[in-house]
């Protein structure tokens, strides 16, 4: 474990991005597969699951100090982070153990399939003993399940496509969806060619803030209010992905059904859209859909759905995602296997804001505006794709900090702090008291309470995972708050649980709200 | 009537009507070390140990009316016997022992166990009442020797030379930079902030020998040298002037990540002129004091602790405020 070790503690030791680079690259130009791969499943946050929890975590570490609770929890309470009150508070071996990264992890996953509580146990300790500080550090990190050192997954897939000289979309793509850390995912993470597996998506071209520039050539389309939808055809075989990187197909069976007849070699960028009484109808009808394992007939039958394609990112087998919008939506249009999403081209702002204002009625959220020429590149590329919405003055954030409320709900978390994305990084920008349902409510407190990675006094970080929708009266430009506006009266309108936090919305969609 | 009890002004000894390191202007104060929040401004007259003296008076002016005292030897005020005993805290600094009666006290001032090369060395003094400092009374702090963390700077210096970077280290003036000039094992130039410098020479007066060293000079243009600054010393005209650095920090508070990212530092090194958490539930055993008052940090984690071991143990208050580390 000793150059992850070190890869760690560089990470954690610095706060310049090209440090951090820096460490990243020196590292995998020396790691062994086995422990690349394990690191890159930590730092992305591809960790396995918890193997206990971090209330037994905390009786082991008092039992095998014996070291009264009260004491150890002011412990946490002064240090602030759990694993690392862990580390401190269990003495130095006389000789430091350095087992391998992956064999520390396979370990790991032997004991998960474990029912005996006591094995596990055993096992910690035994790690305990042998790991000097900053090992115990990392070991009780993912035993808490925590890895925040300020490095997001672009700067690791930054750091790989220079050292393996790969094009940083090829490595992002690879590690698109679910995979094990294996060594055999890590020789096709870096493999200079790769067959992909016909499940395999592409990632998503996501859209900047609209800023009222230039409308001409550029494509109009509805924003609907569904969900955004990968559906792929390949080897007599459907997927699809949902933009949080979810299988979704078991949830549609009808459009899977439907997508059965394209040609194989097919990949279409779309929306499911529910529908009643064949109109689009509102939106907590999909959500019936999303929560289950499997949707039986009736459930089809009473929640219908229909999808309506944006884009095609691949045909007849071939990857099209470099032609441009226009020869893709020729495409999309002559093929014939899927209702198109209707597009027009506008000639002035006017006749923008003209469709913006009957956005409404067509049961849309707002606009897309996208640029006639742009490949469907990755990320947020500038100038391609943007958004306009209907109702400006609502976000989708995700949730960061709770605390506590007063009085009756003073053993509930509802007090929500919120945030929105800044490049891969997380900029609280307002505080919300609940608008939930009591259910809700209940279900986002026992989120809390399975899911804190630290405690700063009543304020517990969480995991960022869930994401709600807040509306606000305004919002203005604010020196003193760190994301640089204030907004007013900030409540929670939803609670989307069909979205996860990668698709909530960014510092720029917020700040482009301020007019 | 207690032998030592917490007044506004500080700890007061009313049978000799004299203060232990106060911290309001009184008319005789008992100092036990020179650092600014225990020798301050404003009495009308010091008693400190012998070797400590130039060191307050460099401080806060060579006209002040003080006496030192060698320390276990013993003076009178009033009938009361008190006596200074190495802390080990930072060169010249005591415990204060205070006997009236048969009855004995103990305050600790700031202490440590470990021999750091500079300070005089620490040894417990038996007692009834000790009045002790918790600075770092948490069980989550526990010293590794200052060996480990002197090779761990010095190879930290290694790797910015071969960086062409210069190396600083920020520590307070007074106990800790000497401490660092002492023991870091030398690969280059070493460079000292003129308050650093004016503490040192102090020291050295005191028999204590240090590798070469330099006043940093607004002219002095170091490359991949040593700096040692106190932590209020690094100016943005300072650091320009340096280049490419890299900037590290010797306190017990580095020995906790959260508090390390707050300081800002490339790198953090925990060596702390404190006792850890250990030290001081050992100096409790080592003293057989029956009551213990705890001061100066977190004393109500310490006091809980050691009222469950069946001690007589009180917090203080918080009578200085939170200090060097
Ligand atoms: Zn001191
Ligand atoms: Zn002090």
């Amino acid at each position: 474990m000793r150059d992850f070790e070190l890869l760690v503690d560089r990470l954690d030791a610095s706060n310049s991005t090209n440090a951090k680079l820096r460490a990243l690259e020196s590292f995998f130009q020396s790691a062994s597969p086995s422990t690349a791969v394990w690191t890159v499943a930590l730092l992305t946050g591809n960790r396995p699951k918890r193997l206990v929890s971090t209330t037994m975590l905390r009786e082991w570490l008092c039992e095998k100090q014996a070291m009264p609770t009260w004491l150890m929890e002011e412990c946490y309470a002064f240090v602030g982070d759990l694993a690392e009150t862990l580390a401190l508070l269990t003495p130095n071996p006389e000789v430091e153990n350095h087992m391998p990264l992956a064999t520390l992890m396979e370990e790991y996953l032997q004991l998960m399939k474990s029912e005996h509580l006591q094995e596990k146990k055993d096992w910690v300790f035994s790690q305990w003993d042998s790991m000097g500080q900053t090992q115990r550090w990392i070991f009780n990190k993912i035993l808490t399940g925590g890895f925040r050192l300020g490095v997001s997954q672009k700067l690791v897939v930054k750091s790989m496509a220079k050292v393996f000289d790969l094009p940083e979309e090829t490595i992002t793509h690879r590690l698109l969806g679910k995979w094990s850390p294996t060594e055999t995912f890590w020789q096709d993470l870096i493999a200079q060619s790769l067959e992909m597996s016909p499940s395999h998506p592409y990632p998503f071209l996501l859209a900047n803030s609209w800023e009222g520039k230039e409308v001409k050539n550029c494509f109009v389309e509805w924003k609907w209010d569904g969900i955004r939808c990968m559906a792929i055809k390949r080897e007599n075989e459907v997927y699809l992905w949902s933009r949080g990187e979810d299988v979704i197909t078991h949830q549609f069976p009808e459009l899977t059904q439907l997508f059965m007849d394209m040609p194989n070699g097919t990949v279409l960028d779309g929306e499911i859209l529910p529908l009643q009484h064949g109109e689009i109808a509102d939106f907590s009808c999909l959500q019936k859909r999303l929560g289950r394992k499997n949707v039986s007939a009736k459930m089809v039958e009473e929640n219908p759905t229909i999808f309506r394609a944006y884009d095609m990112l691949e045909w007849n087998g071939e990857d099209v995602r470099q032609q441009p919008l226009w020869k893709r939506k020729e495409l999309l249009s002559n093929c014939g296997w899927t209702e198109v999403s209707p597009f027009w081209e506008v000639e002035s702002m006017e006749e923008l804001e003209n469709f913006r204002s009957n956005a409404e009625a067509h049961r849309a959220e707002g606009l897309m505006i996208k640029h006639k020429d742009s490949e469907y590149g990755m990320g947020r590329p500038k100038g391609s794709w943007w958004k306009y919405k209907l109702d400006p003055k609502s976000i989708d954030a995700v949730l960061l900090y709770a605390q506590a409320g007063h009085g009756q709900r003073a053993n509930l978390f509802t007090d929500y702090t919120l945030a929105v994305w800044d490049e891969d990084r997380l900029v609280p920008f307002a505080k919300a008291y609940s608008g939930l349902t009591k259910e809700e409510i209940l279900e986002v407190d026992r989120f809390v309470k399975a899911n804190t990675l630290e405690r700063f006094g009543p304020v517990r970080t969480v995991k960022p995972e869930l994401v709600f929708e807040v509306g606000f009266e305004g919002i203005s430009e604010s020196k003193r708050h760190k994301s640089g506006v204030a907004v007013r009266f900030p409540r929670i309108l939803r609670f989307r649980k069909d979205k996860s936090a990668k698709e909530a919305n960014t510092i720029q969609d917020l700040r482009a709200l301020i007019r | 009537m207690p032998l030592l009890e917490v007044r506004p002004e500080g700890i007061y000894c009313p049978a000799a009507d004299v203060y232990l390191d106060p911290y309001r202007a009184v008319g005789k104060a008992i100092i036990s070390h020179a650092h600014s929040d225990h020798a301050r401004w404003g009495m009308n007259h010091y008693i400190a140990p012998l070797s400590s003296v130039n060191l307050i008076k460099a401080r806060l002016g060579k006209n002040i009316s003080i006496v030192g005292y060698p320390y276990g030897e013993s003076f009178h005020i009033q009938g009361v016997h008190f006596s200074f005993h190495p802390a080990g805290h930072i060169p010249g600094s005591a415990q204060i022992r205070v006997e009236y009666k048969g009855e004995i006290w103990v305050y600790t001032g700031d202490f440590k166990w470990e021999v750091d090369g500079v300070s005089e060395p620490f040894y417990p003094v038996p007692c009834h009442t000790l009045i002790t400092e918790c600075t770092f009374g948490f069980p989550v702090f526990q010293w590794r020797k200052q060996e480990h963390w002197f090779q761990k700077m010095g190879e930290w210096w290694q790797n910015n030379q071969i960086e062409n970077k210069n190396t600083v280290v920020l520590a307070y003036s007074l106990g800790k930079a000497q401490r660092i000039l002492k023991n870091i094992p030398p690969c280059g130039n070493i460079y000292v902030h003129p308050a650093v410098a004016e503490m040192t020479e102090i020291t050295q007066d005191l028999g204590i020998h240090f590798p070469e060293w330099k006043k940093l000079d607004a002219k002095d243009k170091p490359e991949r040298s040593l700096i040692i600054l106190p932590p209020s010393g690094q100016s943005d005209g300072l650091l320009k002037r340096l280049g490419d650095v890299e900037i590290g920090m010797a306190s017990g508070w580095m020995g906790v990540r959260g508090k390390r990212s707050w300081s800002a530092v490339d790198r953090g090194f925990p060596i702390s002129d404190h006792a850890d958490w250990k030290g001081i539930i050992d100096l409790v055993d080592a003293t057989q004091a029956q009551t213990i008052y705890a001061t100066h940090g977190n004393p109500d984690v310490l006091v809980r602790y050691l009222t469950e071991k069946g001690k007589d143990a009180r917090a203080w208050g918080a009578l200085f405020e939170r200090e060097e580390g």
